[in-house]
């Protein structure tokens, strides 16, 4: 066995055991595992069960739509067409800017960044080599490895297929055919159980948990995982992170997979279902839908996607500020050099032009002026969806206490500049932990919770919000909870009217990516919103956006 | 031997101090920097007597008391110092009062406002009225009311005068050390970030600046002629503010180590390197103009707030100030003098790369403070003593072009680049240039320089409309070709 492999299995165990010292326990939930926990049936058993390009994935998933049943192999032999969309390749070469995640660092916006950083000696090397960067740009192949220095990566094609997916050869070669339960019986793939796939090294990116907690450790960050979007690196150039909102970002991808409730995907159909897996299967798993692909027929399904989106995103958020706020706190302050760093709190707090009236000083502060708080959206969103949950039984007992931690959160971090760190870092820590148990209760029992009347009651309760002084006051929680409202009520069949989301636009922008999302053949950068985006954040007033909104709502 | 050696090095250096320039008196304890002795603070109505601050035609003298107070004269001009205190009565005075006071408070009981607002009246609600009167300026009267208009009085050294609580203001060491204590602020008196975003405006204080703003309604006829007057009084205002600065900065330092203060106090750091949209559009496309290594050196760590651009950019070349002011000949510096540079340079550039640091630490910046303070002090005591004695030479054409010339050669390197990309960097320049002209009414030899200073003007200023307080549009490399243009300008033909 060589060395390397030793240190992956070992970090491997290291990693396992840290997982299931750090369980939580949580109010009574489903067998299904903590969804971080099977982030250990991820990793690599050794270098040869790594598997990193896109060829091979291509060479099925790459057809233009409409797939034709009648020529296509896979529809025709298998039909593939029905259980997945077949072109999810193409469209991730074409449309998505994960395909250009590596290519970005070497334009000229990141040599700038490859200079100012290099020559702060925060970098050694070009933003294209550094682990700080390729964390997030570019395929972590030693996901077990906890020293960024030590970190290999793949970096040729950005945010592949695999980054996502899982890195591990098994379940790809697996996925086409069978899957191995119990280490001996080999059943159909498409009906093993996540837990199953996962066993082979395949991400449940059905699981809206397991997906937006994946998302979030990029999008929000991971400290544990090397992934942060550092003050020093936005003031070298890195673009500021737009609040992350899973169903608005899984719309504006543009999203390369069906949802199984569309109704081109018959496979997720009973009669379907029943036609592949068999009768008897099909008999002794009447909650198919959930156990085996995380959705129920009746839930809107894009509802449960935007709620674990918002709270892992507060929860990554929650680890991020921890991580920082602890590293702070582990100095005694007698030496202290460092602070929790500025990209923890909200970025407009300081970075706007200044004005005489201010409105910010018109509207108040939440504590003493003039101190940094932490992002206002971040508490938005998250707000809405546990509210909504306190009304529904289901849940309402992992909704409580919400306010409660979150009031100690805001009270630490606006308890001097950049929050006290000892209390910071508690604080934080103990609302990442309720996020984690109020995740888990979200899906624990298999049941039903956002079908229709509960997903208008959603989006009831994220208009209100939108148009409250609460947030209002702030552009960011105005535009994520603007974004969130615009894509559910897409999603539910009421879009908002072209002339009226036009005028929103002219407040606020109302997606995160727009179309053409290609050109040329190419992906559209995810930067290409940005200079919109905090243009309209310049010009940005409270009762402009308030009206706008007003004139979007549902009569 | 070695004594000896040390003997021959001490002569030699003494004869250079005496043949090259003036030596520096060691250091007694300066008057008008610090504090005033505690003396009970008069109301001006002693003063303003007819027949002696009280009477005649606005701006001369006799009329001190009616010139600055705001009812007698309506012209439209007026001194603002008359209005402190009535401010406080605003609306929004209440709110930012409310704001950092824990609310339920009014502002013009906060003693946090009245030490600036109504320095001589904290607890003299008759004092207090007047807000900034004559007891906030020239010193509380107990102990010199009644005999300051006697010859044995006037004959006295401005030292003594101090030692009563007199402030003498003709010192401009004195009078702007005095304005730089609630305009810059000092050890029990600020404005802090809080308080700015709370309503209070930022301050930004530059001595000519504020003496020359429109409107203002002087009580007083300088009796130094210009350009001298102004060109001291800019340089001295420099040094001033910064020791000030740094004076502030070292209390609230030692506040913060026991949690007593807010601390990073960002009022500590450029305004607007943090109040600045961080995009715009299109996005990223104009990287060039992005790009900070064209609009200046990276003199800091990305992503570090640069401290105190306002006063520390220029506050700091003190030393250059005075060769010029003296006109020593570079070269020709004392060793005492080149000591006291070099002093300075270490302690303010060790407190600057503190201060620049993600988190200063409190208890560093606390002890590196105090060590620029007194390093500072030596130049001021120096330049008080040459307004005592009336001995700064006077100022020739040659001065003003050699300050304009230090002042627009420093903006830029050798590349053309500017060295800081700080609007406060470029700013306190162009303000100082802009002195330097005024000083010289316009004429030879700053005519020339008028056409560029008012590109600078146009690329620092803030827009007009939407009621902007910032620099929204500032673009730092739109300032590299008018100091380039002064610096070929001030150029000298030979020599300095």
């Amino acid at each position: 066995m060589s060395i390397g492999l030793a240190r992956l299995i070992g970090l491997a165990v290291v990693l396992a055991g840290m997982t299931s010292f750090f369980a939580l326990a949580c109010p009574p939930q489903d067998d299904r595992p903590p969804p971080k926990a099977a982030d250990n049936l991820l990793l690599p058993k050794d270098e040869n069960d790594i598997k990193t390009g896109i060829t091979k994935c291509v060479e099925c998933h790459k057809y233009t739509y409409p797939i034709d049943p009648m020529n296509n192999l896979y529809a025709k032999s298998f039909k593939s067409h029905e259980f997945v969309l077949l072109g999810e390749g193409r469209s991730w070469k074409q449309d998505d800017p994960h395909a250009l995640a590596h290519r970005v660092l070497s334009s000229e916006l990141g040599k700038q960044m490859s200079t100012i950083l290099q020559d702060s000696k925060i970098l050694v090397t070009d933003v294209s080599k550094a682990p700080q960067c390729l964390t997030c740009h570019a395929i972590d192949v030693t996901p077990a490895e906890t020293s960024l220095a030590r970190k290999n990566f793949e970096t040729e094609d950005g945010v592949t297929c695999n980054v996502c997916h899982g890195i591990r050869k098994a379940w790809q070669n697996d996925h086409v055919d069978e899957a191995r339960i119990d280490g001996k019986k080999w059943i159909p793939w498409r009906i093993a159980t996540p837990q199953a796939k996962e066993e082979a090294g395949m991400r449940n990116l059905r699981d809206p948990v397991v997906k937006a907690q994946l998302c979030a450790s990029c999008h929000v960050g991971s400290a544990a995982e090397g992934r942060v979007v550092t003050h020093d690196m936005y003031a070298a150039g890195h673009p500021p992170l737009p609040p992350f909102e899973l169903a608005t970002f899984m719309e504006s991808q543009p999203k390369h997979w069906g949802y199984p409730t569309d109704p081109a995907l018959k496979y997720f159909t009973p009669d379907a279902f029943k036609a592949y897996a068999g009768e008897a299967f099909a008999a002794k798993h009447p909650n198919w839908t959930w156990e085996l692909y995380r959705f129920h027929a009746n839930e809107v399904y894009l509802a449960r996607q935007l709620a674990a989106g918002a709270v892992a995103t507060l929860q990554a958020e929650m680890r991020m500020i921890a991580a920082d706020a602890r590293k702070v706190a582990a100095v005694d302050p007698k030496d202290r050099s460092e602070g929790v760093d500025f990209a923890r709190f909200d970025c407009y707090a300081c970075h706007h032009d200044l004005k005489v009236p201010s409105d910010r000083q018109a509207r108040g502060y939440a504590g003493k002026p003039g101190r940094p708080p932490l992002k206002a959206w971040i508490g938005a969103l998250p707000g809405v969806v546990i509210a909504h949950a306190e009304t529904i039984p289901a849940l309402a007992p992992a909704a409580k206490d919400f306010k409660t931690k979150w009031e100690a959160v805001q009270t630490a971090a606006l308890a001097r500049p950049f929050g006290d760190p000892v209390e910071l870092a508690k604080a934080a820590v103990g609302l990442a932990d309720w996020c984690e148990c109020f995740l888990q209760a979200s899906g624990a029992g298999g049941k039903p919770v956002y079908t229709k009347d509960e997903a208008e009651k959603l989006l009831k309760a994220i208009e209100q919000a939108a148009v409250s002084p609460k947030w209002t006051a702030d552009p960011e929680a105005a535009m994520h909870l603007t974004w969130a409202y615009v894509t559910l009520r897409d999603h539910m069949g009421s879009p908002i009217a072209a002339k009226q989301l036009a005028a929103l636009g002219e407040t606020i922008t109302t997606r995160v990516r727009i179309p053409p999302y290609s050109e040329n053949g190419e992906p559209v950068p995810a930067g290409a919103q940005i200079g919109r985006r905090q243009d309209l954040f310049r010009k940005y007033e409270s009762k402009t956006f308030t009206d706008a909104f007003k004139n979007v709502l549902v009569k | 031997m070695r004594i000896v050696a040390c003997l021959i090095a001490g002569i030699l250096a003494s004869l250079a101090i005496t043949a090259r320039s003036e030596p520096v008196r060691a250091a007694p304890p300066s008057y008008g920097v610090e504090p005033q002795p505690d003396c009970i603070p008069k109301a001006s109505s002693s003063c303003s007597a007819a027949s002696c601050h009280g009477g005649g035609p606005a701006g001369r003298p006799g009329s001190e008391h009616t010139s600055w107070a705001p009812e007698v004269f309506s012209d439209g001009a007026h001194d603002p110092h008359s209005n402190a205190y009535r401010v406080l009565f605003k609306a929004e005075s209440d709110r930012m009062a409310q704001a950092v006071g824990n609310g339920k408070i009014v502002a013009h009981k906060l003693d946090l406002c009245l030490k600036c607002h109504a320095p001589a009246g904290i607890t003299d609600p008759e004092v207090r009225a007047e807000g900034v009167g004559c007891s906030a300026c020239h010193g509380s009267s107990e102990k010199w009311r009644t005999v300051h208009y006697l010859p044995d009085w006037k004959a006295k050294s401005n030292r003594d005068k101090s030692a009563s609580g007199f402030i003498p203001t003709k010192n401009l060491v004195d009078r702007i050390s005095n304005c730089a204590s609630c305009h810059v602020g000092s050890a029990d008196r600020e404005v802090n970030h809080d308080l700015i975003a709370a309503g209070h405006p930022r301050l930004a204080f530059e001595y000519t600046r504020f003496h020359y703003q429109g409107s203002y309604r002087k009580h007083w006829e300088e009796r130094i002629p210009q350009p001298d007057f102004e060109v001291r009084a800019w340089a001295i205002g420099q040094v001033a503010s910064l020791r000030a600065a740094v004076e502030v900065l070292r209390s609230r330092a030692v506040k913060a180590k026991s949690n007593a203060a807010p601390w990073p106090e960002f009022s500590e750091g450029s305004c607007y390197s943090c109040h600045q949209n961080v995009v715009r559009d299109p996005f990223p496309k104009p990287s060039a103009e992005k790009l900070r290594g064209l609009q200046g050196e990276r003199s800091r760590s990305a992503g570090t707030i640069p401290w105190q651009p306002w006063y520390a950019s220029l506050g700091g070349s003190v030393a250059d100030f005075d060769a010029i002011l003296f006109r020593i000949e570079p070269g020709h510096e004392s060793r005492e003098l080149m000591a006291l540079r070099g002093e300075l340079q270490k302690h303010l550039t060790a407190l600057q790369t503190e201060m620049q640091k993600r988190y200063p630490n409190p208890a560093t910046v606390a002890d590196l403070a105090g060590g620029v303070i007194p390093n500072l002090d030596r130049w001021l005591i120096k330049w008080q003593d040459a307004e005592d004695e009336n001995s700064f030479p006077e100022m020739s054409p040659e001065t003003s072009k050699a300050l304009g010339h230090l002042l627009s050669h420093g903006a830029v390197t050798a590349e053309g680049k500017l060295k800081d990309y700080d609007w406060d960097f470029a700013a306190q320049r162009y303000l100082g240039l802009a002195a330097l002209y005024h000083a010289n009414r316009g004429l030879a030899p700053v005519a020339p320089w008028r056409p560029p200073l008012e590109r600078l003007r146009l690329a620092l200023a803030f827009p007009t409309s939407d009621h902007y307080a910032s620099p929204r549009d500032y673009r730092p490399e739109r300032t590299v070709a008018p100091f380039l243009e002064l610096r070929t300008i001030t150029t000298p033909r030979s020599g300095r």
